[in-house]
């Protein structure tokens, strides 16, 4: 089994689309536009939310989010086969642990 | 969406929040961002380097061996 975050572009940095409640908890940032300022907000977000397994960075051209449709976040499950067997609604509504969890359960049935 | 997240943004931080109340938000951002993979098919292939930039993981080198969790997300 490997799991992965996929650090994806921004949902809601300071200069395009800011929320209160991220202002509230001291996440703001803005769009990042190169591929190092991306790592440094990557690093960032792992470090401060503790994400413990291995984080993979998206290029600044956003062709792997594209390909995926992962902003601004989604949870997607692949067979051993290569083949998609879940992909979660978009989030924020759709991004839902549990349905991911079924869908493992139901993988190694 | 057709159009990229970074617009899709900028419109919405302009759209009144009683707007907001009104339009089935969620019906409409599911539909938009529903995009073009469905169950079953091939997930497409990418290579993309780790936090640390130590490594390069691909996705298909895992087919054949382990299934693959993705979970997309930023910090924001």
């Amino acid at each position: 089994m490997a799991f992965y975050a996929v650090y994806i572009q921004e949902a809601h940095p300071s200069d395009i689309w800011q929320m209160r409640s991220n202002v509230r908890e001291g996440v703001v940032f803005q769009n990042p536009r190169t591929d190092g300022e991306r790592v440094q907000v990557a690093e960032s977000c792992v470090r401060r939310l503790g994400i413990r397994f291995p984080a993979l960075i998206d290029g600044i051209d956003n062709s792997v989010e594209r390909l995926y449709t992962g902003w601004p976040d989604r949870l997607m499950l692949i067979d051993r086969e290569g083949r998609l067997v879940y992909k979660s609604e978009p989030g924020p509504f759709g991004f839902e642990p549990s349905q991911l969890e079924a869908a493992l359960r139901q993988l190694f049935r | 969406m057709r159009q990229p997240p970074d617009f899709f943004g900028r419109v919405m931080a302009r759209t009144p929040s009683p707007l907001m109340m009104v339009l089935p938000f969620e019906t409409l951002w599911t539909h938009a961002r529903a995009g073009v993979l469905h169950l079953g098919d091939p997930a497409p292939d990418f290579s993309l380097p780790t936090l640390d930039h130590k490594n390069t993981v691909r996705l298909s080198s895992f087919r054949g061996s382990k299934p693959v969790v993705l979970v997309f997300g930023s910090y924001t």
